[in-house]
């Protein structure tokens, strides 16, 4: 009887395959716009969570997010650390300056000051080169992007430099850390190098970063700092929770969302149709069916079978095709974060079969309606 | 065969969106720093800055006298006593002028001992004076003027003493000013920095700069700051560790010396020319109790001070 059903389908290749590319199509739509929403969303962030060593960060209380930079105390750093439940905590520098190649290429930088003593904060994944030669003093390694802006097209070479703030600073690698949403070149280097590069700024500590000790709970070391009043403490993933709703809530999220919407709707519409069409025009082989004897329930059955099949293969496509273009997009310096969280490419197969759903009973409605004498019509 | 391609390739493609996927997925591992940064070993504790000293507290030679350097007799690093020279200042004007002071002073004797002649001449005529007068050979006004005569002979000859003496005195204060311009090391202590080389102009007075920096290592001090609102917790005579900056694991305990009972502005130590004030900082002054370390004065460490109790958190 199923056998029958994907014989139906398969004899009619216009509708089988035009039903397979809406599905296909609005898969990867949703696929890609989700990808590219999530991706926006995880870059406001990837700074926060590419901080590896730390489970806690602690800011002033207005700080929402990673770009938002308030100096802090020196003396907080000391206080954090005194706190019971505290393995260890070190500072973090970031300022913005401007950054000149020897090709004559200027780009605002983010430098990022790493604790000179411990170097925690410091990128552990790298492109090229080794992290932990910016001990030495005046050198930095870059993000890829940044590499991309300042030396275009061009492999990573060593003893290159940038002028920042009349200092030459030497690019001692490139870093593998996510891509800032910003899209400036992110520098890392000692803190000692990024506070001699913001000279006349009474600023040595813009964030502090922390690691529980063993058996102790972050969220409740958060509260103890939270209480001692003037700090702001949170765990890795409230911060980066918080930088993304600080820029999620600014408008851009919906107009994806609204894209999203669209690929769903018009994706569902069309594979909808084109099956109500299929069925419709197959009326009279599905009566002669029911002339032999068959039960609507088996005929619920079959078309379930056959939705099930465009569904699924037009998913495994749409899919396929979005990770490809995921793929080539990966490959600019810049979207090198581009991904797809696992969720949103179930969530968007699951959302299309759904609201397919409905024409699916639409059609399993029309099915049961039909007599068997409409075979003869 | 036919009906089987479009399933496998619809599977080939899951895979793949699924394999690449699962690959782009951003991995965030919890990882250690680097060098790891200092841990208190203490359940409660206050968590402060140190600035390695001298247990002497550095002593910044100064000289009384300013001059050009003829001599340095030390070298960094060299373990002087109390009362090695360290250095001499040009003495060419000074000895000069003791030579005029000397000459002066012969010259002061010298007509201390005419006087003292010139008081024996008249005492003589006077004694054979009064002889010729009982016989009335002389007159009663040249005996009178015999004797005048005497007196004031007598009183240049504590004339001529008081000059002497001036002239010794003001040898003597050459001499004094000569054996300045060698400085001598105060206490027994190591020579920290030397910034006087021969031919150097060394001024007198305070210095921003120190010439010679003098210090006692054995046993090196640790002045560490400790942040005002966390000074109550402090007892005097508790545990502490003072962590090397670079290699936590390098660490020493402290003793307790002494608070600095003055709570100062914490200086944030930028090297800057214009340091933030940052808050007020009670200094507290520990004694650094393992010498097998390499540490050096003017260096940071990494302090942790036990305390006893509740944490900051449940005050």
């Amino acid at each position: 009887m199923n056998w029958v059903g994907l014989q139906m389908l398969r004899n009619d290749r216009a509708k089988f395959a035009a039903m397979i590319v809406a599905v296909s199509l609005a898969v990867f739509l949703m696929q890609n716009q989700a990808a590219i929403l999530a991706t926006m969303l995880s870059m406001t962030a990837a700074q926060i969570r590419d901080v590896q060593d730390a489970d806690l960060w602690v800011t002033e209380p207005e700080v929402e997010c990673f770009d938002q930079v308030k100096a802090m105390r020196d003396i907080h750093l000391l206080r954090v650390r005194g706190i019971a439940g505290i393995s260890w905590a070190a500072p973090l520098l970031k300022i913005d300056a401007i950054g000149h190649s020897e090709g004559g290429r200027l780009n605002t930088v983010t430098v990022l000051g790493i604790d000179d003593a411990s170097l925690a904060g410091l990128p552990h994944r790298m492109r090229v080169g080794r992290a932990d030669a910016i001990r030495e003093l005046n050198t930095a390694i870059i993000d890829p992007g940044g590499h991309e802006l300042f030396f275009p097209g061009e492999p990573f070479q060593e003893g290159r430099s940038l002028r920042i703030r009349d200092r030459r600073i030497r690019i001692m690698g490139i870093s593998d850390i996510a891509a800032p949403f910003t899209g400036l070149p992110m520098l890392h280097t000692s803190r000692s190098t990024a506070a001699a590069l913001n000279l006349g700024e009474q600023h040595m500590t813009s964030f502090i970063l922390a690691r529980s000790a063993p058996g102790n709970r972050p969220e409740a070391l958060c509260q103890k700092i939270n209480t001692l009043g003037g700090l702001r403490a949170r765990t890795t993933e409230q911060f980066a929770a918080d930088a993304m709703w600080f820029y999620g809530s600014q408008g851009v999220p919906m107009l994806f969302m609204i894209t999203i919407t669209i690929g769903l709707i018009v994706g569902a519409a069309i594979t909808g149709q084109t099956f109500l069409m299929f069925i419709k025009e197959n009326a009279r082989p599905i009566s002669m069916l029911k002339v032999v004897g068959t039960t609507d329930r088996q005929l619920g059955t079959m078309i379930l079978l056959q939705g099930t099949v465009v569904l699924v293969l037009g998913s495994c496509f749409g899919s396929g095709i979005a990770a490809a273009v995921c793929n080539v997009i990966r490959t600019q310096p810049f979207l090198r974060s581009l991904y797809l969280p696992w969720e949103i490419a179930l969530g968007t197969c699951l959302a299309l079969a759904s609201v397919t759903g409905i024409a699916l009973y639409a059609s399993y409605r029309h099915v049961r309606g039909l007599e068997p004498a409409a075979v003869f019509r | 065969m036919k009906h089987y391609l479009l399933p496998a390739l619809a599977t080939g493609a899951a895979l793949f969106a699924a394999v690449s996927v699962v690959r782009t997925q951003p991995v965030r591992e919890v990882t250690e720093p680097v060098s790891p940064p200092p841990a208190s070993s203490f359940t409660n504790t206050v968590a402060a800055v140190g600035l390695i000293e001298a247990s002497s507290e550095h002593i910044s030679v100064g000289t009384a006298l300013s001059g050009v350097v003829t001599e340095v007799l030390v070298t960094l690093n060299q373990s002087v006593r109390a009362g090695t020279p360290l250095f001499r200042l040009d003495t060419r004007a000074l000895q000069a002028s003791l030579a005029m002071h000397e000459s002066q002073l012969t010259a002061a004797r010298a007509r201390r001992a005419t006087a003292q002649c010139q008081v024996e001449d008249l005492d003589d005529r006077l004694q054979r004076s009064l002889k010729l007068r009982s016989s009335t050979v002389i007159s009663e006004e040249e005996l009178i003027r015999t004797r005048f005569a005497l007196k004031v002979s007598q009183a240049r000859v504590v004339e001529a003493q008081a000059e002497v003496a001036v002239a010794e005195a003001s040898a003597a204060a050459v001499r004094t000013e000569i054996t300045r311009s060698t400085l001598l090391a105060p206490i027994d202590a190591t020579v920290l920095q030397l910034k006087i080389r021969a031919g150097e102009f060394a001024t007198a007075g305070t210095h921003t700069a120190p010439l010679i920096l003098l210090g006692n290592l054995n046993p090196l001090h640790l002045r560490v700051d400790i942040d005002e609102h966390e000074a109550w917790r402090v007892q005097p005579g508790t545990r502490a560790k003072g962590h090397v900056r670079g290699n936590a694991s390098l660490a020493s305990p402290l003793s307790f010396v002494r608070f600095e009972p003055f709570v100062i502005p914490k200086k944030s130590l930028t090297g800057d020319s214009i340091e933030r004030v940052d808050t007020r900082v009670l200094q507290a002054i520990y004694r650094v109790d393992r010498t097998d370390l390499r540490l050096y004065p003017g260096q940071q460490m990494d302090v942790f001070i036990e305390v006893a109790g509740t944490s900051t958190a449940s005050r």
